[in-house]
């Protein structure tokens, strides 16, 4: 008895410098938002409950918003796929200069995302290189509207740009990982390349992928720097949505509701995922 | 004679390493291009400029890059970020220690709660808690402080720092624990002789995480230390916005990127992947 108390204490004291310190700093700032959300906890004066904030929402305007993130999220996510995945198929082969390679393409990792947008801009501006070179070849006659455009292209590229790096690195740890015996035996078997790929090594890698998706669909959703510099002033992101109610016009309240979708669309993304994974085993 | 040409043509090997090679020389033309797009812009001759329908500026000059380290605000920033970054790369692997240890090898109750609550910061965006953390700062008196900006960089950082030691932990042998324990060790020495450096890999590559994204951390330091103290992306943020000047944005933006991508290659060298991996890996 005494001992199971002592472990437990123990156990304790161990999980509470790192452990301790997230429920401390984000644990509760997070339920402090979803209170304020609801008007429990007010910037302004003593709050009560409301569903106020929560009404706004009947606005088509935050529709938009949301339908627009979604939108952002989930082309990003699945544009960032659709280059990392042969990624990481061509990468697996050992070529020369492949650690060169691999090491560069690793950079839009590091980039923050401001810095990168900013970068970005300058290059696919109408009056940027991009565009320049594209009438150079006389592939097209006016510049491209790449930035700050209704479909919000410009924060598509800017996403999948840091996020392609990002995706082949999480996938290429699972396709690594797959025993090269199973690969060896299906090609004793007779299986030609495409079919290696699309029998055993995607479907093997389905675990990072799934993974590499909901984290870049999840980044891209709650994203702000970047629909904030390169995005169209309407539609947009619930993340600028929330940053101009708070910073501009104070109210904290509404931007706490919003932050509250953000915070919900998440945790519901990564449910799903658990339940995927589950089945897929 | 046709026949010939299009079957070599076709044949499997050529075409599809030719594709492959395209693939890759696009990826890495369009990381590579935009950072030299940058770096151009930075160099530009302010006499001459660079005009809409050049491919690349006709003059070069280090007139913006002299002026940057002029601006007295950026060797500030640059002092304050590269101060803050180490340190809290230092506290991030101190904290996260004992969690990993007791994440790793140690069976409780609830433990998956606590893996879930630890991955939290890296599944829902930071905007989110933004603004409350920026309230309870301001009642902590952290507002506007040093100290809050290192919490706040902390809390950013903690999670992969814990999964990536956590991963590290995970590794060791049991054997070898036991082994030491047979031999007469203590606790502490166990800890220190075997445990600390076996963990090694699991703290640097943690270390490479928390030390780029404290450079790089923007909204939250935007939130608690504006206007007091800047460190190199508030101050580029503003650079972007109101005082917006392209060659000095770009030298600016190199400030902070030569240092993270040297930062990388080196990781790259030294660090195991599975451990970087793990940083990012599986939820």
């Amino acid at each position: 008895m005494r001992r199971a108390l002592r472990e437990n204490i123990t156990n304790l004291l161990l999980l509470l410098p790192g452990a301790g310190f997230i429920t401390l700093f984000f644990l509760l700032p997070l339920l402090s938002t979803i209170l304020t959300s609801v008007g429990l906890i007010s910037f302004t004066g003593p709050g009560s409950l409301t569903w106020a904030h929560y009404a706004e929402f009947q606005k088509g305007f935050y529709l938009h918003a949301f339908l627009f993130s979604l939108w952002i999220g989930l082309g990003s996510s699945l544009g960032s796929l659709l280059i990392a995945l042969p990624l990481c198929l061509v990468i697996r082969e050992r070529f020369p200069g492949r650690e060169i390679i691999s090491s560069l393409l690793k950079i839009p990792l590091v980039i923050p995302a401001l810095i990168a947008t900013y970068m970005l801009m300058t290059v696919i501006a109408p009056h940027g290189l991009f565009n320049l070179l594209l009438m150079k070849l006389n592939i097209i006659a006016e510049p491209l509207k790449l930035i700050q455009d209704p479909w919000g292209i410009g924060i598509l590229l800017v996403q999948m740009w840091k996020n392609i790096p990002f995706q082949a690195v999480i996938i290429l740890a699972v396709m690594e990982n797959i025993n090269q015996e199973i690969i060896d035996a299906a090609r004793n078997l007779g299986a030609g390349a495409w079919a290696v790929i699309s029998r055993i090594i995607i479907p093997l890698s389905m675990p990072g992928i799934l993974v590499a998706v909901i984290l870049v669909f999840i980044r891209a959703f709650g994203g702000f720097e970047i629909p904030l510099l390169i995005g169209p002033v309407y539609p947009t992101t619930i993340p600028v949505l929330m940053y101009r109610r708070a910073m501009v016009d104070g109210n904290w309240g509404l931007a706490s509701a919003l932050a509250t979708v953000i915070i919900v669309t998440s945790i519901i993304v990564v449910a799903l995922y658990r339940r995927l994974a589950e089945k897929i085993g | 004679m046709g026949k010939i040409k299009l079957t070599w043509f076709w044949r499997q090997l050529n075409f599809r390493r030719f594709f492959a090679w395209l693939f890759v020389s696009l990826l890495l033309i369009s990381v590579v291009v935009p950072l030299v797009v940058i770096v151009l812009w930075s160099l530009i001759d302010p006499e001459v400029g660079w005009q809409f329908p050049d491919l690349y500026p006709r003059a070069l000059s280090l007139h913006f890059w002299k002026r940057l380290f002029a601006i007295g605000e950026v060797p500030r920033a640059m002092a304050l970020s590269f101060t803050i970054a180490p340190v809290v790369t230092a506290l991030a692997g101190l904290l996260s220690l004992p969690t990993a240890y007791a994440l790793a090898r140690r069976e409780f109750r609830g433990k998956g709660l606590i893996e879930i609550m630890i991955l939290l910061p890296i599944i829902i965006p930071g905007v989110t808690v933004g603004i409350s953390l920026g309230a309870i700062f301001t009642r902590l008196g952290l507002s506007q402080t040093i100290i809050g900006i290192v919490l706040a960089h902390l809390l950013v950082v903690m999670p992969y720092m814990i999964r990536t030691v956590t991963a590290s932990f995970k590794a060791i042998p049991q054997d070898v624990i036991d082994a030491a324990y047979n031999l007469g060790a203590s606790p502490l020495q166990v800890a220190r002789e075997i445990l600390i450096p076996l963990v090694m890999p699991g703290l640097s590559a943690g270390g490479v995480f928390a030390f780029i994204y404290s450079l790089e951390e923007f909204v939250l330091t935007f939130i608690i230390a504006t206007p007091t103290y800047q460190t190199i992306p508030t101050l580029l943020f503003s650079y972007l916005g109101y005082y917006f000047s392209r060659p000095l944005a770009s030298a600016m933006s190199l400030l902070i990127l030569a240092p993270t991508i040297i930062v990388l290659l080196l990781a790259e060298k030294f660090i195991k992947t599975e451990y970087l991996s793990a940083g990012f890996g599986k939820l």
